[in-house]
């Protein structure tokens, strides 16, 4: 377990040791489908959409969810655009963190119609989240 | 304020903190993660965390501004021995040990 953990988070980093960025352009698309949210597109992105979604709320100098970027990429090659893959910064939009009272991170949270229907907190298997999002899709 | 600091105060920290977290280790039951790359960027998540909002506050919890809140998740945090004990490593990873029951 130790072990896989520090792969996959070794695999996101660059060699200086410092975490690469979610996203350089923090605005813009993340790589593959993730897109993402901030304070202020949250509500009209998630709590105002129909259909799934799923939310990563992640910080940068989380290592476990450094480990967490690369699954959420692969979720969202998967399930793009049947199920809407975000995620949100949760340093520098603490105002959506704490309305869904999180407090632990990485937490992820899938989404249907508006309204929060599963939430994983802390590093969670690419098979959960794919189940969490199946069950949401039926 | 310390979103005003420079590398020696970065520095600073990670020497503090790094002690601090080794020290603990040293003292208790729980062991520093084996994996001196997760260690390694812990420690870093930890100077960000005390540059930024004052404290070594964990890098995989929320700092929410209620001093008395968010006390309890300063390194080591209050819950990593009851973490440890459940799933043989505190939430973000950087202790370790041996799990109960």
């Amino acid at each position: 377990m130790l072990a896989a953990l520090a792969a996959l988070f070794l695999s996101s980093c660059e060699e200086s040791g410092k975490p690469e960025t979610h996203n350089q352009e923090r605005r813009q698309p993340m790589a593959g489908n993730v897109i993402e949210l901030t304070d202020a597109t949250f509500e009209k992105e998630i709590e105002q959409a129909k259909g799934v979604c799923l939310v990563d709320f992640w910080a940068e100098w989380c290592a476990p969810c450094r480990m967490m970027a690369s699954t959420v990429a692969a979720i969202a090659a998967d399930y793009a655009p049947k199920a809407k893959i975000c995620k949100l910064d949760t340093d520098a939009h603490r105002d959506t963190a704490a309305k869904f009272g999180i407090t632990a991170i990485p937490t992820l949270i899938i989404f249907k119609d508006g309204e929060p229907v599963k939430r994983f907190v802390g590093v969670t298997s690419k098979e959960d989240l794919k189940a969490g999002l199946d069950a949401a899709l039926k | 304020m310390a979103d005003t600091a420079n590398e020696a105060d970065l520095e600073a920290w990670r020497r503090e903190i790094t002690e601090r977290t080794s020290r603990h280790a040293a003292e208790s039951a729980c062991r520093l993660n084996p994996d001196e790359r997760i260690v390694k960027a812990l420690i870093e998540g930890l100077v960000r965390r005390k540059q930024k909002s004052g404290d070594f506050y964990c890098p995989c919890r929320i700092v929410t501004g209620n001093p008395e809140a968010d006390r309890r998740n300063v390194c080591p945090c209050e819950t990593h021995e009851a973490e440890i004990a459940e799933t043989g490593k505190c939430h973000c990873a950087l202790f370790v040990g041996d799990k109960k029951g």
